[in-house]
């Protein structure tokens, strides 16, 4: 049994104060996930219809033309190109203390990265959103072709665009030939799940097999002004409404793995607490048994 | 016979009601849409949406997007003879949710902006034609909020609003041109 009386009071202390910290974290995460969880469930309708009628545009574009007409007729946001020039956009978070959200993402881009190099002579280049994620891949020797700072004050669709106009800008000129997103799947407020998906160039509607349905899809629509220009604002809508949802889903995701972290940080706290108070207690009884053994002793030799 | 007019924003469903007719800006000007209106996809730019239902006609102002309409259909699959109008959009507010006062100031301030974005860079490529893209984006918006409040604004919407992608792009197809003219 170590330790004097008033270390071990110093430790309960400076625990104590720790688990103010934590809790209040804890809360304050809670607070905010469940505003950022709401954004996502609003932002929801917005992206299915609008992927909707991408969709209906596109077909209907598809059966006005050649069956064997290809994306790349579609759109340039649609062509398939050779991946030589790659592009990866990593979300992660500005900040820590919330397990291991950032790591897992960066992670997972890491080997992403290292999967495309085995593959042949391909160019990696990175975009990030998240100071986390970007001092990651340079640690990693990474190089970052942009950075996007401070995404998540104020998180909205105009920030989001500042990203999309880039990317699908880029992506006009060939600088890229495939943009990748990685980020944190909002699956509930515990569990985020590290997600690495294409973005451009799109991926093409799913081609429609059956006859019937066929026939249900070719609802005669009236274009105003017409498909093709409906598609040139349509595809890169769909691009920025992909990236806002994304980037809400970190967000999201963020704060459910802080709250989680500090949640298990307050038990742990507590816990220790309960301990060293234990301790505490113990070594009182003892030094109190010690010095009413020494008064007795004293008593004893008196009387001899 | 009715209309279901929806109005669906990034920030959730703005607006869901039943209507007998509704107005809305194309590109190509307003068009009106009555029950029984044939299929319709149409890019909607900055204005003013209007809805009858009986004889009270309601006003809101949305931002740039797109209407689709088309016959209602039940789970099944089956029309249901009602119309249906999707509105999906930037923006959206109503006559009670404008503060002309801030409006005006944040109009003030965006034109000062494109004035100065103009006068520095007047190639406007790159970085600075899509910043004023999104100064006049707003300046529009800004008009429409104003111009559904009342309050004529001075400044008249800009016919910048193109359609289409920027002007340096080259990667459009020449079967395209023809319509890029909006």
């Amino acid at each position: 049994m170590p330790a004097s009386l008033k270390a071990i009071r110093k430790r309960i202390s400076s625990v104590k104060s720790t688990l103010k910290i934590t809790k209040a974290m804890k809360m304050v995460a809670g607070a905010r996930l469940n505003r950022a969880q709401q954004r996502i469930v609003s932002l929801r309708p917005y992206a299915i219809k609008t992927q909707e009628i991408l969709q209906s545009v596109a077909d209907s574009l598809r059966q006005g033309g050649d069956e064997s007409e290809s994306g790349n007729e579609l759109h340039p946001l649609l062509a398939e190109r050779p991946e030589k020039n790659v592009l990866f956009l990593l979300m992660t978070a500005d900040r820590g203390l919330c397990g291991g959200f950032n790591t897992n993402v960066s992670k997972a881009t890491f080997q992403a990265w290292q999967a495309k190099i085995a593959e042949g002579d391909a160019t990696v280049r990175f975009a990030t959103a998240g100071r986390k994620g970007r001092e990651y891949l340079q640690r990693r020797g990474g190089e970052i072709a942009q950075d996007f700072p401070r995404m998540y004050d104020g998180l909205d669709l105009a920030k989001s665009r500042t990203v999309s106009s880039w990317l699908v800008s880029r992506f006009h000129k060939g600088e890229f030939d495939a943009v990748y997103l990685a980020y944190n799947e909002f699956k509930s407020p515990i569990t985020q799940k590290p997600t690495v998906e294409r973005l451009l160039p799109l991926p093409k509607p799913p081609a429609i097999d059956d006859d019937k349905a066929r026939e249900t899809a070719k609802s005669e629509f009236i274009f105003e002004p017409n498909p093709h220009a409906l598609l040139e604002r349509l595809v890169p809508m769909y691009v920025e409404i992909s990236i806002f949802r994304a980037l809400l889903e970190t967000q999201a995701g963020f704060f459910g793995a802080q709250m989680t972290a500090m949640d298990s940080a307050t038990r742990n706290a507590k816990d220790a607490i309960d301990r060293f108070t234990l301790l505490y207690n113990r070594a009182r009884q003892a030094a109190i048994t010690k010095e009413l053994m020494e008064i007795i002793g004293g008593a004893e030799a008196l009387k001899e | 016979m009715a209309i279901e007019l929806e109005i669906v924003t990034p920030r959730g469903r703005a607006l869901k009601e039943t209507v007998d007719e509704v107005r809305a800006p194309s590109v190509n000007g307003e068009f009106g849409v009555l029950p029984g209106h044939l299929p319709l996809l149409a890019a909607l730019r900055t204005g003013i949406v209007t809805y009858r239902s009986g004889t009270s006609e309601h006003r809101v102002a949305v931002g740039t997007g797109f209407a689709e309409v088309g016959p209602v259909k039940d789970d099944k699959g089956a029309e249901t003879g009602e119309t249906k109008v999707l509105v999906l959009t930037d923006e959206y507010t109503d006559r009670e949710g404008i503060d002309p006062v801030l409006v005006r100031k944040e109009l003030a301030e965006v034109q000062d902006e494109i004035g100065k974005l103009a006068q520095q860079d007047a190639t406007q490529e790159g970085a600075a034609a899509e910043k004023t893209k999104t100064l006049i984006t707003r300046e529009n918006w800004l008009a429409a909020e104003l111009e559904l409040y009342g309050d004529p604004p001075p400044a008249v919407m800009r016919p910048y609003e193109q359609f289409g992608p920027s002007p340096t792009d080259e990667t459009v197809g020449s079967e395209d041109e023809a319509s890029q003219g909006n």
